[in-house]
């Protein structure tokens, strides 16, 4: 039965035809069609004549050979260039089409549709197929199938059909609509619809998306069917009437506008909860490039419903704490950047402190570079706001200038600089405290060096490439008291290898850290015969000459040092990067105390094909900041069970908290025209709930992608791999 | 053990002169690699006065993509590790890729995710412009080694 | 045209052999035959000619092949038979081609084991006898004719 496809399985194809097949396909369907060079039409039968009222009658494997199509049929009469009649075993091919049928009515003028009685239609390249009552394809192309059903799925193999009373198929407009239509899936009946669009091909179409289905214990049934509108070549939209049944019912809105300088888009959603009425979230953002030296942009995010926030959420912008509104122009020239922001947020829950906000804040920065000289200069001021109003705020000018020179060749460099940081305050205070001006000027000398060491080595016979390189720098930062200076973004950083030889001790602009380190260090990295990085080693420590003082919240003295350790952690970093694995991984190593107070890893594996494995660690105590102390892990695989089916499952668990944070187990399957993803997920929420669900996602080749998905990224994500093939 | 002091290495002399199409995205990347050209002794010359055989250096935009590491007391995500890379390859007039497409790309743990919106705003900001920074010397230092 | 039955017929043959009482005259041996815009090519050609109004009602040419044209309108349209064997008859105006038969109208041309061709009405029929297959060539309607 196959063959009156034109099938061919994957054995008998040619191994260039195969290399282009999916992994999930079995076969291919090879054209048969072979265009004559000719302009003429060639009739052949065992017998033709030509009655008197001029039509032709074929008897006998009658065929008609027409530049663009070929008729076959046990007898075909009619008058040439006006119709054709074909009857028993009819067969029609052209360019990417086969159509077979009992009987079928060929009418090369205009006024009539060529007909075809339960016929089969095949189109090679996309897979497209079907069978119809009725078959009728007009003068223009659109094709009607009545009474039949559509699918992309190979002859062997129906994984999904889409059966409609009467499909139009309109291959130029790229889109297909259809009444009373069925979706099976495995020959099981799961969607019924009394009108559908679909899209034919990627053209970006306006229709109907394939609806999405979820199910949860505590709000049922969940349905959200999403309608695209392709309104302009640069302007569309996607409307998603969200539905859950114990819940209430919203929409979500998407419009996009890709103009010449850049992208626009407002994304809304609002959803009419039964008990706390109307949520909604929605954002606008636009990035605009005018030219290499002026860009502009905008971001307004908003909770009109104060701290409500819709159910079922299909859009970019979800809960949290802040949501932004701010503008930015920038202006470069060279290597001058400048920018000038202006931010301010909504915080719609009231327990929640508001962040500061910009009103505006100035950016410039400038590098220079001469031979050996470099200077860099980075200058900014702000006007912080305090929208609470009870603490502090105020304007901040700072100043940060980091002259060096260079002295280096190739296989060592000597680097001594200076950064000049300076900075200047004018506090505002709602407070009983007063206002205040403060300001500070701070000079820091460092010196780094390093020396280039290589070698050259056979590894499975081919020449790979170690360098190692010891690394020496000093740093002093002398100490200065900072009491009266606020903190509007200062944080510590976590001390790690990359860290060690920073020159600063904290982040931001408000605490310049006192010290005065030696900080040593070793890299070796190993090269593969192209030059690709594949691993990097890394040990380092800090060897402190003076204690340090300065701390970012309480006062300093200089009879209080904040850290009086004599030197770091061992710092120590791994990382590989293959195709098939990748790792990166820090571990700090007290000596002293013998115990690790930091762990990180982070690594991807991909032992044999289609098997992956993701894991990540972090294990981190002794922090400055109790609130950092963590140790949590988390461990995802997707494992195929068969050619067509894989198990995928992640689990992040909480040594802390004892507690698994994410546990997901899904099943996938896919094949050459379906791909379906089935999970249990049970997930801690943004505000610390503990939320659970069933997702089923299904994509019908060759239509569109479908289905809930969870928001909070997870194994599944790289399992259902936006609906394309393999993951 | 058989190391020795790193030996000069220059760059190929056809790449000594270069157009640059860069869709990095990122001022402070476009600016470092311009500085690190420089300092690599490559002039760059704009697309008007570039002879027939004068490569072209594309770079396509950075990605970026983190891997969440650890959430704090209240499950807000604290630190991710945040993953910058890109391709660049060097083609003729005509587009065909003389070497490439080659990947550069580096990491770093960003902590902080779950301070005070404005702090961690501008945190991101420095970390990311630093990173690539970063990204640009990679390119110059993969470049350097790309063969005669 | 109708009227070639009674234009001069002129008949060149290596031989030729005449039966007064059945009207039937033999030629053989490169036959040539041309009366109007009838032409005719053969190795062997009996005409029988009609006793009572002495014009020829039937001839059978054979040759490899045998070959018939006759101009049928005004507007100079042809139609160029060849064959084994051509049977023509003025009285039922009809040409009949055995064996690897080609016959061409207006540029449309069909080949088969056999064709049976009604000049006046425009209809013919034509059959493969054992393996052969009836094939017709349509040229492209020109343009102005299509919708």
């Amino acid at each position: 039965q196959t063959n009156q496809w034109d099938w061919t399985p994957r054995a008998s194809l040619s191994t260039e035809q195969q290399s282009q097949l999916n992994q999930y396909c079995q076969g291919a369907y090879l054209d048969q069609w072979t265009s004559t060079s000719t302009k003429e039409t060639k009739l052949e039968a065992d017998l033709i004549f030509r009655d008197n009222k001029g039509v032709v009658h074929l008897e006998g494997n009658a065929e008609i050979i027409q530049p663009l199509s070929t008729l076959s049929a046990n007898t075909i009469d009619g008058i040439p260039d006006d119709y054709y009649r074909a009857t028993g075993d009819v067969t029609v091919r052209s360019k990417d089409q086969l159509i077979r049928s009992t009987d079928g009515y060929i009418s090369n003028n205009s006024n009539q549709p060529t007909v075809f009685n339960n016929a089969s239609f095949l189109n090679h390249s996309s897979g497209a197929r079907g069978q119809a009552d009725l078959l009728l394809r007009r003068q223009d192309g659109v094709v009607f199938i009545e009474e039949g059903f559509f699918t992309t799925c190979e002859p062997n193999e129906e994984s999904w059909a889409l059966y409609g009373s009467s499909i139009e198929l309109d291959t130029n407009e790229g889109f297909g609509t259809a009444k009373h239509v069925q979706i099976r899936i495995a020959d099981v009946p799961i969607f019924y619809f009394p009108w559908l669009r679909f899209p034919l091909d990627n053209t970006r179409q306006t229709g109907f998306l394939f609806p999405s289905f979820g199910y949860s214990g505590s709000d049922g049934l969940s349905l959200s069917t999403p309608f695209y509108w392709n309104i302009a070549p640069n302007y569309d939209a996607t409307f998603t009437p969200q539905l859950i049944q114990e819940k209430g019912a919203g929409m979500d809105v998407e419009l996009r506008h890709l103009g010449s300088y850049g992208e626009t888009t407002y994304e809304q959603s609002t959803f009419f909860d039964d008990d706390e009425g109307e949520q909604t979230l929605l954002k606008f953002a636009s990035d605009q490039t005018f030219n290499s030296h002026f860009s502009a942009g905008v971001l307004y995010e908003s909770n009109p419903t104060e701290d409500l926030y819709p159910e079922a959420n299909s859009t970019s912008i979800g809960e949290k704490d802040d949501y932004e509104r701010s503008v930015y122009v920038s202006a470069n020239n060279g290597n001058l950047l400048n920018k000038v922001t202006y931010l301010t947020y909504q915080t719609p829950d009231d327990d929640n402190d508001k962040p500061f906000e910009w009103l505006p804040r100035l950016d410039s920065s400038y590098q220079y570079t001469q031979s050996f000289f470099e200077y860099d200069i980075d200058a900014q001021y702000t006007d912080f706001y305090d929208p609470a109003e009870d603490d502090f705020d105020g304007q901040r000018t700072v100043l940060n200038q980091d002259i060096s020179l260079d002295f280096s060749n190739a296989w060592g460099s000597i680097s001594p600089g200076v950064l000049a940081q300076y900075r200047d305050y004018d506090i505002n205070s709602y407070t009983t405290d007063p206002d205040s001006t403060t300001s500070i000027s701070h000079f820091s000398t460092y010196l780094d060096s390093s020396v280039t060491f290589e070698r050259s080595f056979v590894h499975n016979d081919s020449v790979w490439r170690q360098t190692l390189v010891p690394k020496l720098s000093y740093l002093h930062s002398p100490y200065e008291n900072q009491d009266d200076i606020p903190d509007f973004d200062a944080s510590e950083p976590t001390m790690t290898y990359s860290q060690a030889f920073s020159h600063t001790r904290f982040n931001g602009n408000d605490r310049i850290g006192d010290t005065e380190q030696v900080t040593l260090g070793v890299e070796s990295r190993l090269y593969d015969a192209n030059n690709n990085e594949k691993w990097a080693f890394k040990a380092g420590q800090i060897y402190y000459l003076e204690d340090r003082y300065v701390d970012i919240d309480d006062d300093s003295s200089t009879d209080s040092p904040v850290d009086d350790a004599n030197q770091s952690d061992l710092l120590t970093s791994v990382s590989y990067s293959g195709n098939r694995y990748t790792l990166t991984t820090n571990l700090n190593y007290n000596l002293g105390d013998d115990e690790i107070n930091l762990a990180q890893l982070v690594a991807s594996m991909e032992p044999v094909d289609d098997v992956k494995v993701n894991l990540s660690y972090l294990y981190s105590i002794n922090n400055t900041d109790s609130d950092d102390d963590a140790k949590q892990a988390s461990l995802g695989s997707v494992l195929p069970l068969n050619q067509n089916w894989s198990l995928f499952t992640q689990y992040t668990y909480d040594f802390l908290l004892e507690d698994s944070t994410k546990e997901i187990v899904g099943l996938g399957y896919e094949n050459c025209c379906i791909k379906v993803s089935f999970s249990y997920q049970d997930w801690l929420d943004d505000d610390d709930v503990s939320d659970r669900g069933i997702f089923l996602q299904f994509t019908l080749r060759g239509l569109s992608t479908a289905g809930t998905a969870n928001s909070e990224s997870s194994i599944a994500d790289t399992y259902w791999n936006q609906g394309n093939v393999g993951y | 053990c058989g190391f020795h002091l790193r030996g000069q290495v220059n760059i190929a002399s056809q790449y000594k002169t270069l157009t640059l199409t860069s869709e990095s995205g990122s001022d402070s990347f476009e600016r470092s690699l311009r500085i690190a050209l420089t300092k690599a002794g490559i002039t760059l010359v704009d697309k008007a006065n570039a002879t027939d055989d004068t490569l072209n250096l594309k770079i396509n935009k950075i990605t970026t993509s983190d891997v969440e590491l650890a959430r704090n007391a209240s499950n807000d995500v604290s630190q991710v590790q945040r993953t910058l890379s890109s391709q660049y390859f060097i083609r003729q007039a005509d587009g065909k890729a003389v070497y490439g497409s080659r990947t550069i790309s580096t990491n770093k743990t960003l902590t902080n995710q779950d301070a005070e919106e404005s702090a961690k705003t501008s945190y991101n900001k420095a970390q990311t412009d630093s990173m690539s920074e970063e990204l640009a010397n990679q390119l110059l230092y993969d470049l350097n080694y790309a063969p005669q | 045209l109708p009227e070639d039955v009674n234009m001069p017929l002129e008949i060149q043959a290596d031989e030729a052999s005449f039966n007064q009482n059945t009207g039937e005259a033999i030629y053989q041996g490169n036959v040539f035959v041309k009366q109007g815009t009838i032409e005719i090519q053969a190795e062997y050609l009996k005409v029988t000619t009609n006793p009572e109004t002495r014009t020829f009602s039937q001839l059978e040419a054979t040759g490899k092949p045998a070959k018939f044209s006759q101009q049928i309108d005004w507007s100079g349209n042809i139609v160029i038979s060849q064959g084994n064997e051509i049977h023509y008859s003025t009285s039922d105006s009809q040409l009949e081609i055995i064996g690897e038969g080609y016959l061409s109208r207006m540029q449309n041309s069909i080949t088969a084991d056999y064709i049976l061709y009604k000049i006046q009405d425009g209809t013919f029929s034509a059959e493969k006898k054992d393996t052969g297959r009836v094939s017709m060539t349509l040229q492209p309607q020109t343009p102005e004719a299509k919708k």
